[in-house]
Order: structure tokens, then C-alpha cells, then sequence
């Protein structure tokens, strides 16, 4: 793990961790860091001049994307803790909002941390779970919340997504 | 810039750029702190132009300042006031009859060179605020740069501000070390070829210049190493502005800083500088002190 970590020091750098970091500062620091460069801190609004908007997406995108990859260093770890979520989510063959909840559940993950963590309304998390699709936004909001959502959960985004909006879009068809 | 080799003593300075954000309180307690743990410690008191660091003592003003090395050719040792506590003495600036620009380059120079010399453990330096190039040199002087912010925009901005300015005059002196001054100068005077609008936008030019100006500024920004601390915190929202401000350093401005931790906010503190009594001896256990004290493990070990 140690050798492979090394490979990742420049995430870790950019998520401002020392290569020891665990899994919990990863995702806190992740959360502090995404917050601090899409919203409005004090410590940002005083250097306002000396950073174009351009810089500041780039930060986050860069943020974004070492926080995918130091995920992957975790993932057996992660799983080695529990083996029933394990091989729950290795029987799944669509993912779907109830799906996401019963994994949750399992993790002992509580719905509210995972709303402040993400910054998704617990309102839309609900309707997630829910399979609720009438209730949710527009595709390209719905598809954010669900990525986040899954990410929070180390679930591979990308797929998860694919399934939810597949599934989203033919109830929307069918409300039509 | 002045470089000093031989290390005797390990020297911390408390910069920030703003005043009334509580350095004297904050330097006065780490060195309380250090004193009481048995090491021998000397604060010396840099705002030339007005400095109190003895009335965070208890102490009245000084009857011998540093105007007696420049004036009088006292030694060093001389000018240390006894504080009362045990391990502590004071050197203060309190430069009456000298303007603060009158002092030579030379004279610094010594004065830097005695500072390093001194019969001490720790030499804590106490700068004023503003960004005088006095100020900035004390700053670079020091083995540990340690800058003071309160939850305020305004002493963040000016924390930036100095910070800028302090890199800026390292990073310039080190530039000229390596014979790149004309260089330099010839990049600024024709900045408006370069749209090069303010000093970042220099430095960043001149990275891209010359392989020898990027390797300068590389291993300047390695070098520079600031210790942020949050004083008077009342929130556990302000003490995250800590973490924000060590982002913001690092992702906008490249420099390695560290948050060391904050102290929380206590009215007492100002009731004790009017009772006269430093506020680390009338209330050692209160939460603020053990702020204090945490800190001061992590400059120590951190």
C-alpha cells in the first residue's frame, strides 16, 4: 500500500493530505476543499484579485479529480471491512435508488451526513432512494446529485448513474 | 536580505500585517509557555514604533531600548529587562530619538548578527504591523515565520498582502545572489509588453523566462514556510477559516503554510493588560492557555 500511495502523492497534495491520510480526512478534506473553492469564504473573498475565475474551476476540478483517484486506493480496504456490503454490491445488476439506500443502510451511513457532506438537499437524497423520479429536477441536476451520492459511497459513479438515469428517463417517458 | 549562519538560538517571528489582531498577546504567552517549560527565552519587542510588548508583562516601559545599541554601543546582553518571570527577558525597540529609517543596512546587519548570538534558547521577535521592509527582513530572519490572522477579512487580505510582500523581497534578493537582477528589472520596465500587471504575474513570467530564474523562484517557494495561527476565534466556523486561509496560501500563492492552531477568544485578556498581570500566570488553565500550549508543541515538534 505504502509504494502505491507514493505514486499518489500529488493528490494527496492537492487534497492538502500527507500520503498516510485516512479514508475519513480524505473525504473531509475533500468536502472543505470543494466548499471553500464553490462558495464564499472570507479567506477566499480577500485574495478575489489575485485569482481569475478560470484558476478557481481549475482548483476544483483538480480537487474533483484527485479525490477519484485516491478513492481507488481504498476501495479493497474499504470493502475488506465489510463483506456483506461486498457482496451485496456484487449482486447487483442494475442500480437503482432502493439499492443505494439498502447499501447505505449497510455501511451505517446516516442520510442527513450524507447530505451535508455532499451538499445535495436531503429532500432530493429522499427522492433518490426513493426511486421517486417525478419529484426530482431536470436530467442534468438529477445525474449531479446521483454522482455525488454514489461517490459518497465509493460506488463506481459512473455506473451507477447510467443505471438511475436510465431508469429515470423511462419514467419521465411514461408520465409524458 | 540578510543571511545568517552559526545558529545559537532558534528564532521565532510573529508578523501579520495588521495591528490590534493580538501578536503581542500571542507572542508573550508562547514565550511564557517556554519559559515555564524551562527554556530560556528572549522576546524582543521590534515594533519600532510602538512597542508594548512590555505592558503584555505587566511591566512598565523599559528604561534601556535598542536605541542604546545603535546610540550608545551597548551590547545586547545589556539592554535585557528582567520580566519577574523566571527564563523570560525583554529587548524592546521603542526607538525614541532614531526614525526607523535612519537605521543602516550595516547596523541591522549587527543588531541581526548580536540578535543570533544571544544567550537564549529562543529568540521570539515581535514585528510590528505594515509591511516596512524592516519588518519584512526581521521576518526572514527568523527559523520559524509564524503569521497572525483573527476571523476578519480584513487581516486575512492584509496577511496575504504580507505575506506577498515578504516572498517577494526573499525572492528578489536571491535573484540578485544569482546575477539575475538586470533581468528582473528589464522584465518590469517593459511589463506592459508582457501584460504583466502585478507582482505574481512577474514572478510567473519570470518562471517561464529562464530555466535559471525558474529554478531561483522554485526553490525559494520550497523554502518559504509559514505558520498560520487564528487568534481570538469565537466559533467552530472561525476556526475552519484557519484551514481556508492554508488552502488559499498554497493554491493561489504556492507557499508551504501550516495551520498551528487557534486560540480561542477570552475578555480576560484585556482585563489582565489593564490589571497588569500577564494573562498566562492569572489564568493558566483556562481554555485560551491551553490553546496557547498546544501551539507551542506543535512549533516545537510540528
Amino acid at each position: 500500500m505504502s509504494s502505491d500511495r507514493q505514486e499518489f502523492r500529488k493528490y494527496f497534495d492537492v487534497l492538502e493530505l500527507s500520503t498516510d491520510a485516512t479514508l475519513r480526512e480524505i473525504k473531509e478534506s475533500y468536502n472543505f476543499l470543494k466548499g471553500l473553492y464553490s462558495g464564499e469564504s472570507i479567506a477566499t473573498m480577500s485574495a478575489e484579485g489575485d485569482i481569475s475565475p478560470e484558476k478557481r474551476a481549475e482548483i476544483l476540478e483538480q480537487v474533483e479529480e484527485a479525490y477519484t483517484k485516491v478513492l481507488v486506493l481504498f476501495k479493497g480496504e474499504i470493502l475488506e471491512q465489510d463483506q456483506s456490503v461486498l457482496d451485496y454490491i456484487a449482486g447487483i445488476e442494475q442500480f437503482d435508488g432502493q439499492t443505494m439506500q439498502v447499501i447505505r443502510e449497510k455501511m451505517g451511513v446516516q442520510l442527513p451526513d450524507v447530505s451535508k457532506a455532499t451538499r445535495v438537499l436531503l429532500q432530493h437524497l429522499e427522492n433518490i432512494e426513493a426511486d421517486n423520479y417525478a419529484a426530482l429536477p431536470v436530467p442534468v441536476y438529477t445525474r449531479g446529485f446521483v454522482a455525488a451520492y454514489a461517490k459518497h459511497l465509493l460506488l463506481d459513479a459512473d455506473r451507477v448513474t447510467r443505471d438511475f438515469m436510465k431508469r429515470f428517463a423511462v419514467a419521465r417517458q411514461d408520465n409524458l | 536580505m540578510i543571511v545568517l549562519e552559526n545558529k545559537s538560538c532558534e528564532i521565532w517571528a510573529v508578523g501579520g500585517g495588521k495591528g490590534g489582531i493580538g501578536k503581542s498577546f500571542i507572542i508573550s504567552s508562547i514565550g511564557i509557555t517556554l519559559a515555564r517549560q524551562g527554556k530560556k527565552v528572549i522576546l524582543v519587542d521590534a515594533d519600532l514604533g510602538g512597542a508594548n510588548l512590555h505592558t503584555f508583562l505587566g511591566l512598565g516601559r523599559p528604561k534601556v531600548t535598542l536605541t542604546d545599541f545603535f546610540d550608545k554601543k551597548s551590547t545586547l546582553p545589556e539592554l535585557i529587562t528582567e520580566t519577574g518571570i523566571p527564563n523570560l527577558g525583554l529587548l524592546t525597540g521603542a526607538l525614541n530619538s532614531l526614525s526607523i529609517d535612519s537605521i543602516k543596512h550595516a547596523q541591522k546587519r549587527k543588531l541581526f548578527h548580536h540578535i543570533k548570538d544571544l544567550d537564549a534558547d529562543f529568540v521570539l521577535i515581535d514585528l510590528g504591523a505594515g509591511t516596512h521592509f524592516n519588518t519584512l527582513d526581521s521576518f526572514l530572519l527568523a527559523d520559524k515565520m509564524v503569521a497572525v490572522i483573527v476571523p476578519e477579512m480584513i487581516s486575512i487580505e492584509n496577511m496575504y498582502f504580507f505575506l506577498k510582500n515578504v516572498f517577494f523581497r526573499k525572492l528578489m534578493a536571491a535573484l540578485a545572489e544569482e546575477g539575475l537582477k538586470d533581468m528582473v528589472t528589464t522584465v518590469w520596465n517593459n511589463r506592459h509588453e508582457h501584460s504583466i500587471e502585478n507582482r505574481s504575474q512577474l514572478i510567473k513570467f519570470l518562471q517561464g523566462e529562464s530555466e535559471q530564474c525558474a529554478a531561483v523562484i522554485n526553490r525559494e517557494l520550497a523554502q518559504f514556510t509559514i505558520h498560520l495561527l487564528l487568534n481570538k476565534s469565537r466559533s467552530g466556523q472561525d476556526i475552519t477559516v484557519g484551514n481556508a486561509a492554508k488552502s488559499v496560501c498554497k493554491k493561489y500563492f504556492d507557499f508551504d503554510a501550516r495551520y498551528i492552531g487557534h486560540v480561542d477568544y477570552d475578555e480576560m485578556v484585556s482585563n489582565s493588560i489593564n490589571k497588569r498581570q500577564p494573562y498566562l500566570l492569572s489564568y493558566p488553565t483556562s481554555k485560551s492557555a491551553r490553546d496557547i500550549e498546544k501551539i507551542v508543541k506543535v512549533l516545537l515538534h510540528g
